[in-house]
């Protein structure tokens, strides 16, 4: 007969390392204290990507809370047999998208926190900044795609699956990414 | 855009990441070879890529703080809202002082202060005469208090009834499953008849457990007399910090000095486990969370565990124990089965 002890630090230690899949089923039913571990655990990537769509650190913030609310309040919807990476992402891109859509166009390049042409003197800096210029300029469907491949590092099928979109889709939509960038860089010269 | 360029963007960008197949390297070079625009454009987008690396963000906010802000906007814990039945009492009564100017709210307040203590009279009237029967399911848990000041806080899947009206001869309740009992003194013994035992106190506070076979009693303070059922004068006298245990026909045990809170924790939430074998947590963990678990692998049930849950979620006790265990589980069918 096998005589196991638990503490409480194991138990500690435990929670911390559930995996997203166990995580997954403990939120679906209810556990806030998994809750919390998923919390801890997507802040900052989630924070990094909707930076990189707000360039805005209050409604970052924001919008993450709101993020966080819809997963609880849909957290019956979690399905422990797919990534709950995804779900999280295609959440949090759904939120963005309504954000934009809500946001009158008036507003639409107002965040945007790079100047037009920046000289430094270093052409390797200039460029960076100029194409981080441009990503911001792209269209929001298109920017989301764009950040969530480089930036985020999804592949083209993740992706597909976070905004119920094909897979065609997503390729034709990096591929004008691109070509924005591309054609954005060669004018700046 | 056209459909070739499309392609061709898409081929140098799954070059750049390192995704090109075998025969999307050959079309590519066969592209590359095709035109010196061609190549213009490879490296261009390649400057890009390079380029377009995500830009480093600074200060990303304080996680504890957006955490409790987090929790305080949202209620985390779905429990029962004490605040509300407090308000809408308040609300009552400070709409019932509006209605009415103050000299006649003196009026209304005495009324209501008579029918209050009116109907307690009765209530206690009702309570002494007449019997009760309490129930709690698989995770519900109560507090009785009888009409003599006696509280009673009966545990998850539990029973106590008094069928021969309470305190008018003698305090006498039957209970099944477990109890946490705070006597008020007086003359009458209380006693707790469960299957195979009595435990007969004057005033005092203790525990008493009926579960299977076996009825097990703390004692918090005082003196309690643990009785065998069908026995007269088989018994153990018990004091504060002792446990007393009459486990099917056998003859009333006395434990010395046991860690009390331990078995008292239940009214706080808390699960206490001292090698236990398997079969009987998962029992507890059953009614104490009303939910089911199953064990597959009938090797596991013999395996104890020392453990202590304080409050903590269902799925979270059961990942513990599965990796403490080596054992892994699953959700299925509403059921948890460990394999």
């Amino acid at each position: 007969m096998n005589s196991n002890v638990l503490t409480v630090e194991m138990q500690k230690q435990y929670i911390k390392e559930m995996s997203d899949k166990q995580l997954s089923e403990a939120i679906k039913n209810s556990d806030s204290s998994a809750f919390k571990i998923l919390y801890f655990r997507y802040y900052e990537p989630l924070y990094r990507y909707i930076f990189y769509r707000t360039y805005s650190k209050e409604l970052t913030k924001d919008l993450l809370q709101d993020v966080f609310t819809k997963l609880w309040l849909n957290r019956k919807r979690f399905d422990s047999s797919k990534s709950l990476k995804s779900f999280i992402y295609s959440i949090t891109s759904n939120l963005l998208i309504d954000y934009y859509r809500k946001r009158s166009s008036r507003v639409k390049y107002k965040n945007e926190i790079f100047c037009a042409k920046v000289i430094t003197g270093n052409d390797f800096l200039e460029d960076k900044i100029s194409i981080q210029n441009a990503v911001s300029r792209l269209s929001e469907k298109i920017k989301d795609v764009f950040i969530l491949n480089r930036y985020e590092g999804f592949t083209y099928k993740e992706i597909a699956d976070i905004q119920c979109i094909s897979i065609k889709t997503v390729e034709k939509r990096m591929s004008k990414a691109l070509k924005y960038l591309r054609d954005y860089l060669k004018e700046k010269k | 855009m056209r459909k070739r360029d499309i392609k061709f963007i898409n081929l140098c960008i799954k070059s750049l990441n390192g995704e090109l197949k075998e025969n999307e390297r050959k079309s590519i070079d066969e592209w590359l070879a095709a035109s010196e625009e061609n190549k213009r454009m490879y490296n261009e987008l390649k400057k890009v890529w390079i380029h377009s690396e995500p830009p480093v963000i600074q200060d990303i906010p304080d996680i504890d703080l957006e955490w409790t802000k987090f929790k305080t906007g949202l209620q985390l814990n779905s429990g029962y809202n004490k605040k509300t039945k407090i308000d809408f009492i308040k609300n009552i009564f400070s709409s019932f002082h509006n209605f009415f100017e103050k000299k006649y709210a003196i009026i209304v307040y005495s009324a209501a202060v008579l029918i209050i203590i009116s109907s307690l009279f009765l209530w206690d009237h009702y309570l002494s005469t007449s019997s009760f029967n309490v129930k709690t399911s698989k995770g519900e848990k109560t507090l009785i208090t009888l009409s003599d000041g006696t509280k009673v806080h009966l545990n998850c899947e539990s029973s106590i009834k008094c069928s021969d009206g309470y305190s008018r001869r003698d305090r006498k309740v039957y209970l099944e499953g477990e109890a946490y009992f705070e006597v008020i003194k007086n003359r009458q013994n209380f006693i707790v008849i469960t299957p195979n035992a009595s435990t007969k106190v004057l005033g005092t506070k203790f525990n008493v457990r009926a579960r299977g076979e076996e009825t097990r009693v703390i004692v918090k303070t005082g003196v309690v007399i643990l009785n065998k059922n069908d026995k007269e004068n088989d018994s153990v006298k018990l004091e504060k910090g002792e446990m007393g245990l009459i486990s099917g026909k056998d003859s009333p045990n006395k434990i010395d000095s046991v860690d009390t809170e331990s078995f008292l924790g239940w009214m706080d939430g808390k699960l206490f486990f001292r090698q236990e074998p398997l079969h009987n947590i998962i029992e507890e963990l059953n009614r104490a969370y009303d939910v089911t678990i199953q064990i597959s692998d009938s090797t596991l049930s013999a395996h104890t565990l020392t453990a202590t849950f304080d409050n903590l979620p269902f799925p979270s006790v059961i990942n513990s124990i599965c990796l403490t265990l080596g054992s892994e589980y699953k959700f299925e069918n509403d059921k948890y089965i460990i394999y």
